[in-house]
């Protein structure tokens, strides 16, 4: 999948926002490479396909995060506009605080702005309100454990707390990062094996509901690998402003820890949302790679801006070609992806 | 970029978060919150809320004001106590949410203002209508609804619902307006400009009016007082032709001239047109008003105002079509249906060699009298409606009464202290008085309590002057008996004469003092004769005027 090379009069990057996965992807993906790489950036069509188009709240925080952070300049940052120009100005480093608010996802603005402020010239320190446990979005919990502890294998040192839970719709949830700017070159980053395997293990998460929710979870997971032991542990949160479940699966490898999340659903039983989470995380056993789906997905922006290197994984998502096709509108060719059998593809990225 | 600000009412039930000692309802964010939902869209970014809320309710309302602060973070929230005592009370409700309208500092360049009418009592929610409505409060309204009950399995829908945004300003719709337009095209009548009109014996005119007008090319004689329709229902009746001939071919043209205009030189050519030459500055050829409504319609208002001669030619070319223009060898030809209108009696003036008997026997084949308005009360309503409309086509925006208001003008409109002297023109102005002191907004008590003053004061006035002459009473009594003949303008000026010749010792002295300004130009040499014919005209020699002893 290739996209149209295309800028316009004043040298900004063009993408079409209808293409590939088609939704807000493409646009924080462009957002961030627009801050890092200091061109400017269009996105049009963005996410005309959807059945309601254009901007939404949650994309418009993180555009005004990206502007943020860089005093650059915004076009079209309206409700339902289809057009986004991005003029990004100098990437200074400092506090900030964002909130995104409805089901928008804290997780989803700092993953427009960490890599930018990683080149600033000073710390900074972010204050993100909005949910921490959202579907479709990197959740506080695999930022955490999977997300993190990666980009600290290229060299970057980004520490993040879970201030308050937010769950949807009550939302009220807070994360604090801090961000050091890149100190040396690291060498290249490398996952190809998963390495000894030390455990795997289970939290749920909840607020203001009943107790025999979580523990029916890890009943769940717990049968479904059985015979083994799953330690688990469950986390209240008094201080969530509303209702929320979530149940988390780690698969903890030597160098690499894989985080799956189920979200709990008015009409859907605990059981199921636990069971399903236990699939995810069998099925990723069995493919005996080092990387999954969604961490695939987030490393490859950091690895072309930070380190570069090589990482195996099973089939690359609609979401991750997404991210290349737009990585490549920046850096043409940076990106090599070898499929290694019908399961398995291993992805190289060079240094940028 | 213009920042969206929502006001709504604390909705003590549906927004209800907090128990009776402030602590947060379990259940609370799986029930549907109609505030709260405004600010769960991920479309619709408040960038301010403004909660109103009875001062009794503050504290649950801060519950409220919590959630939203987690569930939208980006949102700026106010609580603005309304000191209501009674929410049901409807003129209390009104009077706080008008005045906190009043207080706001509404930025219409920056902002755009959403009103939320889902919470608070039906009252509160009728009262914010009507305040947007007229642009008290200048936003849109907005209307929430909880999720589908078939649609609260998917998450995103279970907290947020649905909302409808109303734009109330009639004038962007413009189906509404075309809508309009056909239903006067269509209306029971064509021809009442479809008024409901109510009255049966102007309704039965009407059905006979339009058989006429649909069926005779004749000519149609129309009379009534001043301002109760005549041209407007000569345009009507030409209008109704034009229609019944779609698809065949074309009817001329509408020509309207109202013969008052058209006296002393000018007359015959502006009617009959002139070839050049024909006279002293007659430079080029003139066509005429007859020519140009070839093949149509010519409707001649105030035919009794129309000169001998003119009625001469006029008679010809209603009879055989032809007429001579000034100057002119050969006649013209021009095949026009004629409607005249008076508010003479032709009869009268017949008899007194003012009007032709040859042309009145022609016109007066179909001869419809229109009532006064005050001989159809009954159709006051209707045609107010109707004036009301009209306003709203031609300014693109709504005026209605409040009830109390529509109410208070109908009894005066109805009532024999309503003289309406003009008429529909009265009636019309009244609206376009009305309306355009209302502004945006309705049409209050206080708006109809001036212009009742003002209609009664324009009409005290016409009648104190017609009356402030006192006349002997034989005068008197001819005066009353003249009044359903004679125009006001035609009465005022007999009652001035009258009165001069009571005080005037002789027929001269009354001629001197009448005729004083034109003396003086010397343009009249004989007042005494000019006065003798002009008392004539009504049937009145100098002798048989009493002398007031001076």
């Amino acid at each position: 999948m290739t996209m149209e090379h295309s800028t316009d009069s004043r040298g900004a990057v063009v993408l079409d926002g209808r293409q590939g996965e088609g939704g807000g992807q493409i646009f924080r993906s462009a957002l961030t490479l627009s801050l890092c790489t200091g061109k400017p950036v269009r996105i049009d069509h963005i996410r005309a396909n959807r059945r309601k188009p254009g901007l939404m709240r949650q994309h418009l925080a993180c555009a005004r995060a990206a502007a943020g952070i860089s005093q650059g300049t915004l076009r079209g940052d309206e409700l339902g506009s289809t057009t986004l120009e991005f003029t990004p100005g100098p990437i200074v480093g400092g506090e900030f605080s964002f909130s995104v608010g409805s089901a928008g996802s804290s997780g989803l603005v700092l993953q427009t702005v960490y890599l930018p402020l990683l080149f600033a010239d000073r710390p900074s320190k972010l204050r993100i309100e909005g949910g921490t446990h959202n579907a479709w979005a990197p959740s506080a919990d695999f930022l955490l454990h999977s997300f993190l502890p990666q980009l600290e294998l290229m060299g970057a040192e980004v520490s993040l707390r879970m201030d308050r839970a937010g769950f949807f719709p009550g939302g009220g949830g807070q994360i604090s990062v801090e961000i050091q700017p890149l100190s040396s070159e690291s060498s290249p980053y490398e996952m190809l094996s998963c390495g000894e395997r030390k455990e795997v293990r289970a939290w749920t998460r909840s607020a203001y509901l009943d107790q025999h929710i979580p523990a029916r979870e890890i009943a769940a997971i717990r049968r479904k690998f059985a015979p083994r032991d799953i330690p688990y542990e469950e986390f209240w949160h008094e201080e969530s402003s509303g209702p929320g479940n979530t149940v988390q699966v780690a698969v903890v490898h030597d160098r690499v820890t894989q985080v799956f999340t189920g979200f709990a659903s008015r009409g859907v039983p605990a059981k199921k949302v636990a069971h399903d989470v236990a699939v995810e995380a069998k099925r990723f056993l069995a493919a005996e790679v080092p990387i999954g789906e969604y961490l695939a997905d987030q490393l490859l922006l950091p690895l072309a801006l930070l380190a570069g290197g090589r990482f195996r994984t099973s089939k690359l998502s609609k979401h991750a070609l997404t991210n290349i096709d737009v990585l490549h509108r920046f850096f043409p060719g940076i990106v090599r992806v070898q499929e290694e059998s019908e399961a398995v593809d291993l992805v190289e990225v060079r240094l940028a | 970029m213009t920042n969206t600000v929502l006001f709504s009412f604390y909705g003590t039930t549906l927004d209800r978060s907090v128990d009776g000692d402030g602590t947060p309802l379990a259940k609370r964010w799986s029930k549907w919150r109609p505030t709260l939902s405004l600010c769960q869209h991920e479309e619709l970014l408040p960038d301010r809320l403004e909660i109103l809320v009875q001062p009794r309710f503050r504290a649950a309302a801060e519950g409220l004001v919590q959630d939203i602060g987690a569930a939208s973070p980006e949102t700026e929230v106010r609580l603005h106590e309304i000191p209501m005592e009674d929410p049901w009370d409807f003129s209390e409700v009104y009077a706080h949410l008008r005045d906190f309208a009043k207080s706001y500092s509404f930025q219409e360049e920056e902002e755009d203002y959403l009103i939320h009418i889902t919470t608070g009592t039906h009252v509160a929610q009728i009262c914010l209508f009507l305040l947007t409505e007229s642009r008290h409060l200048p936003g849109r309204l907005i209307q929430t609804s909880p999720p589908a009950a078939s649609t609260r399995r998917h998450r995103r829908q279970v907290a947020s619902g649905t909302y409808t945004i109303i734009d109330l300003d009639l004038s962007r719709y413009d189906e509404l307006a075309a809508r309009f337009q056909q239903e006067h095209q269509e209306g029971t009548s064509f021809l009442k400009d479809g008024i409901a009109t109510k009255s049966p014996t102007y309704n039965s005119l009407m059905d006979q009016i339009e058989v006429v007008a649909s069926q005779s090319e004749a000519p149609i004689l129309l009379t009534g007082a001043t301002g109760v329709g005549k041209t407007r229902l000569a345009r009507r009746i030409y209008e109704r032709k034009q229609q019944a001939r779609a698809g065949g071919h074309d009817l001329g043209d509408f020509l309207e001239v109202n013969c008052a205009t058209l006296r002393g030189d000018g007359a015959m050519s502006a009617l009959f047109g002139h070839e050049k030459g024909a006279f002293t500055g007659a430079v080029t050829r003139r066509e005429g008003i007859l020519q140009a409504a070839d093949g149509g319609l010519l409707f001649l208002d105030e035919i009794g105002e129309l000169g001998l001669d003119e009625q001469a030619m006029l008679l010809r070319a209603i009879e055989d079509g032809v007429f001579y223009p000034v100057g002119a060898d050969r006649p013209r030809r021009s095949s026009f249906q004629l409607i005249a209108g008076t508010n003479r009696n032709l009869h009268q003036a017949v008899e007194r060699g003012r009007f032709r008997e040859d042309l009145l026997a022609r016109i007066d084949l179909w001869s419809f009298c229109l009532p006064s308005l005050c001989e159809r009360t009954e159709d006051i309503e209707p045609n107010l409606d109707y004036e009301l409309a009209r306003w709203e086509q031609k300014h693109g925006h709504r005026v209605v009464f409040s009830r109390e208001a529509r109410r208070k003008f109908l009894h005066f409109a109805t009532s024999p202290q309503a003289l309406w002297r003009a008429n529909f023109r009265d009636l019309g102005a009244a609206v376009t008085r009305l309306a355009t002191l209302a502004g945006f907004g309705r049409i209050h008590e206080e708006h109809v309590a001036d212009e009742i003053q003002r209609l009664e004061q324009s009409w005290g006035q016409s009648h104190e002057m017609a009356t402030s002459r006192h006349l002997d009473p034989g005068l008197e009594g001819l005066m009353s008996r003249l009044s359903d003949e004679l125009d006001r303008f035609d009465q005022f000026q007999l009652r001035e004469v009258l009165y001069v010749c009571q005080q005037e010792s002789s027929m001269a002295a009354a001629g001197r003092a009448l005729f004083a300004v034109s003396r003086q130009h010397k343009r009249s040499q004989n007042d005494s004769d000019r006065l003798r014919k002009y008392l004539a005209r009504f049937g009145l020699e100098w002798d048989s005027i009493p002398r007031r002893s001076v």
